[in-house]
C-alpha cells in the first residue's frame, strides 16, 4: 500500500476528478438536450446570504376559455418525484399540457416529455365578469438562477411588472435531455437571452 | 494546576515525612511527560493564519459576483488542492497534528465545492445527495492520512444527508440511511486510532440509526424495549472493552448507557401489547435501572455514566410524580419501596466486599 502523502495526494486528486467530472457531464447533457422555452412567473428572487439568484418558479396563463387539463386539476396517484409533464409547443414557446405517471404516458399527451410535476389552477367564476383565465404551475427541478446582483434586481422588477395582455415577459430556457431530465440552460427577458456558460 | 505540578508537590511533602528518599525525586519526576504547551509567538502564529484566511474569504466573497464562472470554479479547486497537498506535506514531515488538521479543512473545502458547484452552474441535484457525496470524500481523505477531524466531518455530511428531504415515520420501506454504514465504521477508526472526538460522533451516530429503525416499526413498547435491549448489550460490550483499559472505549459504553435508557424510558408512553402504556410498573423498573446505573458508574470509576444515572433518576421521579398525580401517599410508599432497594443493595455489596 502506498504511503499516506502518497495516498491523500490520490484521493485529492479523485476528488478533484469527480468534480470537474460532474461540471463537464452536466454541460454536455444540456448542450444535446432539446432546448424549450417556458414562462416564469413573480417570486422574491433572492435570499440572504445565498448569492443573487432568479427563483425560476414556472407559471403559465392558459388561453381565454381554454380548460384545465385533467391530470393538472385533479392530480393523479403516486409520488410527485416520479411522475412526468408533457409539453407542448406553442409559437416559440411550449406550454405544460398534461402530467402522467410514465414517460409514455406522459409523450402521449405532448410532443415532448420531462421529469417534474405541476397543477392547474381554475379562478372562480364571477357572475356578470370574464372568467380569468387558469394558471398552471411546474416544478421540473430547476429552482434557481444564479446571475449577478444587478442582473438578478433587473429580472425582479421584469418579473414584477406584467405586461399589457398579460403575456409572459421573462422564460426559462431549459435543454431536456435523453434522459428526460431538465437543465436550465439561461433565461429569456423581454427577448434578451442570458446564458449560463463558463465565463 | 497541572499533574506533573500537583505530583511535585506531593512528592515534596513525601520526602519532607521521610516516606520517599530524596534521590528518587527526580528519577520519578522524569516518567511524567511535561504537557504540551503552545508558548506566545506559536499562538500568534495560529492567530495569524486564521486572520489571513479571513481577509482571503473576504476577499474572495466580495469579488465573487464579478468573477467568470471558471474563475470561481478554478478557486474552488486551488483551494481544495492546497489544502491536500498541505495535509500530504504535513505528513512527509511527520507532523500528524498539521496533518489531521488540514485533511479537515479539505474535508470541509470539499464539502463547499460540491454545494458552490452546483450554483456556479446551476447544476439541477438533491441537497442530500451532494451531502452524501461530500460524506463520501470526508471518509476517503480521513481514511488516506488517518484524520480524525476529516472523519468526523464525513459522519456529520452523512448525518446531514440523512436528515435531508427524509420522511420520518414513512415505514419499513424507506430508504435506509447512509448512517447505518458511516457509524459503525466512525466507531471503528475512533477505537483503531483513539480518537475521542470522533468516539463521541460516532456514538451518537449509532444511536440515531436505532432512533431510525424505532420511527420505521410500529409505535409499540416491545419494538422500543428490544431496541433498548439491544443497546444496553452494546452498552455492555463497551464496557468490557473499558475494562480491558481499551483506550476511548468509555465514551461509547457512556452514550450507549444513555442510548438505553432513552429508548425504555420512550417505551414505557407506547402501548404494551394492548392499548395499556407501561405506567407505575415501567416508572419503577426506570427508576431501578437507573439507581443500578449511578451504582455501576461508581463502581467502574466512570463520570459519564455517573452523571446519566443522575439524570435519568431525575427524570423517572419526574414521570413518577407526574402519573401520580397529587397523591403524596402513594408516591412516598413508592419511593420507600425505591429506597429499601437501594439501600438493601448497597447493603448486600458492602458484606460482599467485606467478606471478601
Amino acid at each position: 500500500m502506498p504511503n499516506a502523502p502518497i495516498r491523500i495526494l490520490i484521493v485529492a486528486a479523485l476528488c478533484i476528478a469527480a468534480l470537474i467530472g460532474l461540471v463537464v457531464r452536466e454541460s454536455m447533457a444540456r448542450d444535446s438536450g432539446q432546448e424549450v422555452q417556458l414562462a416564469m412567473g413573480a417570486i422574491d428572487p433572492r435570499a440572504l446570504l445565498q448569492g443573487h439568484y432568479v427563483i425560476v418558479s414556472l407559471q403559465d396563463r392558459l388561453a381565454d376559455e381554454a380548460p384545465c387539463p385533467a391530470s393538472l386539476q385533479h392530480g393523479i396517484e403516486g409520488d410527485p418525484r416520479h411522475h412526468w409533464l408533457a409539453l407542448s409547443p406553442n409559437g416559440p414557446r411550449h406550454t405544460i399540457s398534461g402530467q402522467a405517471t410514465s414517460r409514455e404516458e406522459a409523450a402521449r399527451l405532448g410532443a415532448l416529455a420531462v421529469r417534474g410535476s405541476g397543477f392547474c389552477v381554475m379562478p372562480a367564476e364571477i357572475e356578470g365578469q370574464p372568467r380569468e383565465a387558469g394558471i398552471v404551475q411546474a416544478d421540473i427541478g430547476v429552482s434557481r438562477f444564479h446571475i449577478n446582483q444587478a442582473d438578478a434586481q433587473r429580472i425582479e422588477r421584469v418579473l414584477g411588472a406584467p405586461g399589457a395582455d398579460d403575456e409572459a415577459r421573462v422564460y426559462a430556457i431549459v435543454s431536456i435531455g435523453a434522459d428526460g431530465r431538465a437543465r436550465l440552460k439561461g433565461l429569456n427577458v423581454e427577448g434578451e437571452r442570458l446564458m449560463l456558460n463558463w465565463w | 494546576m497541572r499533574y506533573k505540578e500537583r505530583v511535585t508537590q506531593d512528592l515534596d511533602r513525601w520526602i519532607g515525612a521521610g516516606l520517599v528518599g530524596a534521590e528518587q525525586r527526580q528519577a520519578i519526576l522524569a516518567t511524567l511527560p511535561d504537557t504540551r504547551r503552545i508558548d506566545a509567538a506559536t499562538a500568534l502564529a495560529w492567530i495569524g493564519a486564521a486572520l489571513l484566511g479571513v481577509a482571503l474569504i473576504a476577499f474572495v466573497a466580495a469579488n465573487w459576483d464579478g468573477m467568470a464562472r471558471i474563475t470561481r470554479f478554478a478557486l474552488l479547486i486551488a483551494a481544495f488542492a492546497a489544502c491536500a497537498g498541505g495535509a500530504a506535506w504535513g505528513a512527509v514531515k511527520a507532523r500528524p497534528v498539521l496533518s489531521n488538521m488540514l485533511l479537515t479543512l479539505a474535508a470541509l473545502v470539499f464539502a463547499a465545492s460540491v454545494g458552490l458547484t452546483g450554483q456556479i452552474f446551476d447544476i439541477v441535484g438533491e441537497a442530500r445527495v451532494a451531502l452524501y457525496i461530500a460524506g463520501a470524500g470526508a471518509f476517503a481523505l480521513a481514511l488516506a492520512g488517518r484524520s480524525t477531524g476529516a472523519a468526523c466531518a464525513g459522519v456529520a455530511f452523512i448525518a446531514l444527508g440523512d436528515f435531508t428531504d427524509r420522511q420520518w415515520f414513512a415505514g419499513v420501506e424507506s430508504e435506509a440511511p447512509w448512517m447505518l454504514i458511516a457509524a459503525p465504521l466512525g466507531a471503528l477508526l475512533a477505537l483503531r486510532w483513539g480518537s475521542a472526538a470522533l468516539a463521541h460522533v460516532s456514538a451518537m451516530g449509532v444511536i440515531y440509526c436505532f432512533g431510525w429503525f424505532g420511527a420505521r416499526m410500529e409505535a409499540e413498547a416491545g419494538v422500543f424495549l428490544f431496541l433498548a435491549i439491544l443497546l444496553g448489550a452494546f452498552a455492555a460490550g463497551a464496557r468490557w472493552l473499558f475494562t480491558q483499559e481499551r483506550p476511548y472505549a468509555g465514551i461509547f459504553y457512556g452514550w450507549f448507557a444513555w442510548g438505553a435508557l432513552l429508548f425504555f424510558a420512550i417505551g414505557g408512553y407506547l402501548p404494551w401489547f394492548g392499548e395499556e402504556t407501561g405506567g407505575i410498573v415501567h416508572r419503577l423498573v426506570w427508576l431501578i435501572a437507573s439507581g443500578a446505573l449511578i451504582a455501576l458508574g461508581r463502581f467502574d470509576r466512570h463520570m459519564l455514566v455517573t452523571a446519566i444515572g443522575v439524570l435519568s433518576l431525575i427524570g423517572a421521579a419526574c414521570a413518577l410524580l407526574t402519573d401520580l398525580g397529587l397523591d403524596l401517599m402513594a408516591s412516598a410508599a413508592i419511593f420507600l419501596v425505591g429506597a429499601i432497594i437501594a439501600l438493601a443493595a448497597g447493603f448486600m455489596l458492602k458484606r460482599s466486599k467485606a467478606d471478601a
